[in-house]
């Protein structure tokens, strides 16, 4: 029996591990650009044609990840949507504790924006601590 | 819950992706199952029985 091939949830898992490292290294090349780009730009419709390329790129990682859950067997279903659970409480913990020194004390602003990267960051390190890759 | 997956697997000379494969599952959840960190549904169960010819009792067993 062939040893190389990979069931279609192994498959589902590679491809979605791929295209998340691709899409978010591409947002983060995409955001640089557009903070560059989007103050010498007067008008609006150029202005939102500049944010559809990071905004086109979150919405693809948030519909690749919804469909490597699908492709999931039960038990990694279970493991991914308890990781899911927990790196959610995590961010929006984080994000919370960091708005009260932010409002109160005069600390850097957390952009918006980047909530979603650092879940997938949180998501990527719960996972690995919630057995999902053993 | 007990079972002889690995035994039935490696009898056949299967490696955890080839079974995964034939069950659509990942590998690790083979690899859970064997180690009896997991226990299928009924469905997985059943096919698991199934694609070794043997009955559900004969692979799971309660160990409570």
């Amino acid at each position: 029996m062939s040893q190389t091939k990979l069931s279609p949830p192994d498959k589902a898992m590679r491809r979605f591990l791929f295209v998340q490292f691709a899409v978010l290294g591409a947002f983060a090349g995409v955001m640089m650009a557009t903070n560059a780009i989007i103050p010498k730009s007067q008008l609006l419709w150029q202005r939102w044609l500049f944010a559809a390329g990071p905004i086109s790129l979150l919405l693809l990682w948030a519909w690749e990840f919804f469909r490597v859950i699908c492709a999931q067997d039960e038990m990694m279903q279970t493991i991914q949507l308890r990781t899911v659970a927990i790196a959610s409480c995590l961010v929006l913990l984080g994000a919370s504790l960091w708005g009260i020194p932010e409002r109160l004390l005069g600390a850097p602003q957390l952009p918006t924006f980047l909530l979603l990267p650092l879940f997938a960051v949180v998501y990527g390190i719960t996972w690995a601590v919630t057995g999902g890759r053993r | 819950m007990k079972n002889i997956l690995r035994a039935l697997r490696e009898e056949r000379d299967w490696t955890q992706a080839d079974l995964a494969l034939q069950l659509n599952v990942s590998r690790q959840t083979i690899n859970a199952l064997e180690a009896g960190r997991y226990d299928p549904s009924l469905p997985l169960a059943f096919k698991i029985a199934r694609l070794f010819g043997r009955r559900i009792e004969d692979v799971f067993t309660d160990v409570a």
